[in-house]
């Protein structure tokens, strides 16, 4: 069976960028803007951070595939960095949750900055093949 | 947005689960999505197809027009040779 790593990086894309939007409900409910009867903030919360966790994993493996096999090219450009701010985002986010850096009130605005990012990265790549 | 309270939450275990089971369900929706756009032939055998067509095109337009040329080329030897093989007709009136 033939692989085609265009394929494999926009079928990881499109589920990282997927996932992104879950995480903001998660966190909606986590910040207890939604209350559902059957989950608590806390383990949303919870949920949020290993799903994410595997979000990041995914994440830099699709980056390492894109620099690695397609290289990076003019004709990308806006792809890459709108891919390196990305990459900086999620950093950032990490940092802070984890207490390496301070700006915890800045995490909403974070979260929403990633998952913008994710979704111009994904509509500057996979989106041309898929829309 | 609160919901009505229909009594207490499932465990944390449970709603854990559930919450996991939500994103590996949106996971495969997502594969299944992108499956089905992409198609069986795949995005290397699409942008080959398109080359390919495309090649096929310039190919008959070359044909089309090396035809032409071909058809203007006879043409100059078809008016010397009239069907009545008058020539200047006037001039013998």
């Amino acid at each position: 069976m033939r692989i085609d790593v265009s394929e494999v990086k926009i079928l990881l894309a499109s589920v990282v960028a997927a996932l992104a939007f879950y995480q903001v409900v998660l966190m909606a409910v986590g910040y207890r803007k939604i209350r559902p009867p059957f989950l608590s903030p806390a383990t949303a919360s919870l949920a949020h951070r290993a799903i994410g966790d595997t979000i990041l994993a995914v994440t830099l493996f699709v980056a390492a595939l894109c620099i690695g096999y397609f290289e990076l090219d003019d004709d990308k450009a806006l792809h890459s960095i709108l891919g390196a701010a990305l990459l900086m985002a999620l950093a950032v986010k990490v940092a802070v949750v984890r207490g390496w850096l301070h700006g915890n009130r800045y995490l909403p605005f974070l979260g929403i900055a990633v998952l913008v990012l994710f979704v111009a990265t994904w509509v500057s790549s996979a989106g041309v093949y898929l829309l | 947005m609160t919901l009505p309270d229909s009594g207490p939450r499932p465990s944390h275990r449970a709603q854990m689960a559930g919450s996991l089971l939500a994103a590996i369900l949106i996971i495969i929706a997502a594969i299944y999505a992108v499956s089905a756009r992409i198609g069986p032939t795949g995005i290397a055998d699409q942008q080959r197809a398109a080359e390919e067509a495309e090649e096929a095109r310039e190919a008959a337009e070359d044909a089309a027009e090396e035809a032409a040329e071909a058809r203007q080329e006879e043409a100059p030897g078809a008016e010397r040779q009239s069907p009545s093989g008058r020539r200047g007709g006037r001039d013998r009136e």
